[in-house]
């Protein structure tokens, strides 16, 4: 065993706080190995490296601090707890015993429970060749109410990323709706999936991203995020995009997705909330029939073609809706039982919703 | 007339049922491994008579939306 070499550092309250909250995002509240419910530290320099993993993701930031740390790992929702719970603008000080860390600020004293860093994993990629900047949260929010749930199909778990036409495009899909959102133009990329859980992990705002065929991982201030791919081949969803959709309304966003909540709430709760939309000559009217109860409620759209009539989950619908920022929205249609396209008013987002029978 | 009983015939039926219906229950909280009653008579004790076909389909009864993560909606056609 190595003889610890340093004694300890000496670190703010908010910047133990901020380390924490910055990694402790990936750490699961369940895991089959105890390790991974432990942040690895480690301080050089004046440096404190913070680093958790739930063997797909890690995350490791860094903050100021005064002194030195070894290697080591302890509990991370242990040192969240104490950090908050102390006061503000406590100086922490953290120092190895053996096998355990003695932190203390003013008059508390805790031991902690540690465990060796050399059994902590690394996932860090070798090589990475694949390299820009760019508002990748921008993009990866906007589709991410499309993404698949369902372990049966992981490979819709996720927002496959790629450059058709040399732009940056988002897409994700679960197979009844689907988004896709083009962003600015990029080098050439392989087409990857990033997980859900990644997803969530990236801010709004330019970072550096850096890919390869089975791990990415962004940058942003002193915290670096990695993460594997998902290992699959994303379905041709410009195939079932559609083209040439002639029947279009378009409606105010806001008052379509009010109408559409108002509307199902008398739907029944088991997966079968069916909104039927049927359009006229510039109105359209939204329905629901539930096991007992029914709701109906007309609004105006522009719409000039013959009357028609189609069904959506209004879930689905709703989530579509509230995917756009623009104040009008617009529906392209084929038929009833085909996929419609939807639009917004100068908004890069484009949707397709699949519809149901109602 | 009695709604079918529904029965997994094996280990991969019954793991997508849970799927569809028990991992998507608000009755169930998975995260804390706490399974519903109907759950774990289904795998340790009697049959429940909560499953059962419903419109030729596997269904549980009892299913509550749990809104964190809402069921797959079986009436809308599917893209792929």
């Amino acid at each position: 065993m190595t003889k610890p070499t340093t004694t300890g550092l000496t670190i703010t309250r908010a910047d133990l706080i901020r380390a924490l909250a910055a990694t402790s995002k990936v750490v699961e509240s369940r895991n089959t190995y105890p390790i991974l419910a432990n942040v690895h530290m480690q301080a050089q320099d004046n440096r404190l490296t913070v680093r958790a993993t739930d063997l797909d993701i890690e995350i490791s930031t860094s903050v100021p601090c005064q002194g030195a740390l070894d290697p080591i790992t302890a509990p991370a929702r242990t040192l969240s707890e104490i950090a908050k719970k102390l006061p503000d603008g406590a100086d922490i000080s953290i120092e190895p015993t053996g096998e355990t860390l003695i932190v203390k600020a003013g008059r508390s004293r805790f031991v902690v429970a540690t465990l060796g860093a050399d059994a902590f994993p690394d996932i860090a990629p070798a090589e990475l060749p694949h390299r820009f900047t760019t508002d990748l949260g921008a993009l990866l929010g906007r589709v991410s109410f499309a993404i698949s749930n369902e372990a049966t199909r992981y490979y819709l778990n996720g927002v496959y990323l790629h450059n058709p036409n040399g732009k940056l495009t988002a897409v994700a899909t679960d197979g009844h709706r689907l988004g896709k959102i083009t962003g600015a133009a990029a080098q050439d990329l392989p087409g990857v999936i990033i997980p859900t859980k990644m997803v969530g992990l990236v801010p709004l705002g330019d970072v550096e991203v850096e890919l390869s065929d089975t791990k990415i991982r962004f940058s942003y201030g002193d915290t670096v995020v990695v993460s594997k791919l998902i290992e699959g081949t994303f379905p041709d969803y410009e195939r079932v995009t559609p083209k040439n959709n002639d029947k279009t309304a378009t409606f105010d966003r806001r008052q379509l997705l009010d109408t559409t909540e108002r509307v199902s709430i008398v739907a029944s709760d088991r997966g079968g909330k069916g909104v039927k939309i049927e359009v006229a000559a510039d109105s359209a009217t939204l329905s629901v029939r539930g096991e007992n109860d029914a709701a109906q409620e007309d609004l105006p759209c522009e719409y000039g073609g013959d009357p028609f009539e189609v069904g959506y989950n209004a879930r689905y619908l709703g989530d579509i809706l509230r995917a756009y920022s623009s104040d009008k929205v617009t529906f392209a249609w084929r038929d009833s039982c085909s996929p419609a396209l939807v639009t917004g008013e100068g908004d890069a987002l484009v949707s397709v919703i699949m519809p149901m029978r109602v | 007339m009695t709604d079918r009983p529904y029965r997994p015939s094996n280990g991969t039926e019954g793991a997508i049922f849970e799927e569809r219906w028990c991992q998507r229950c608000a009755r169930e909280d998975v995260d804390k491994d706490d399974l519903c009653d109907i759950h774990g008579n289904a795998l340790f004790g009697d049959p429940p008579t909560e499953w059962v076909y419903k419109d030729g389909k596997p269904t549980c009864t009892a299913f509550t939306v749990d809104a964190r993560c809402e069921p797959r909606c079986d009436e809308t056609m599917e893209m792929f």
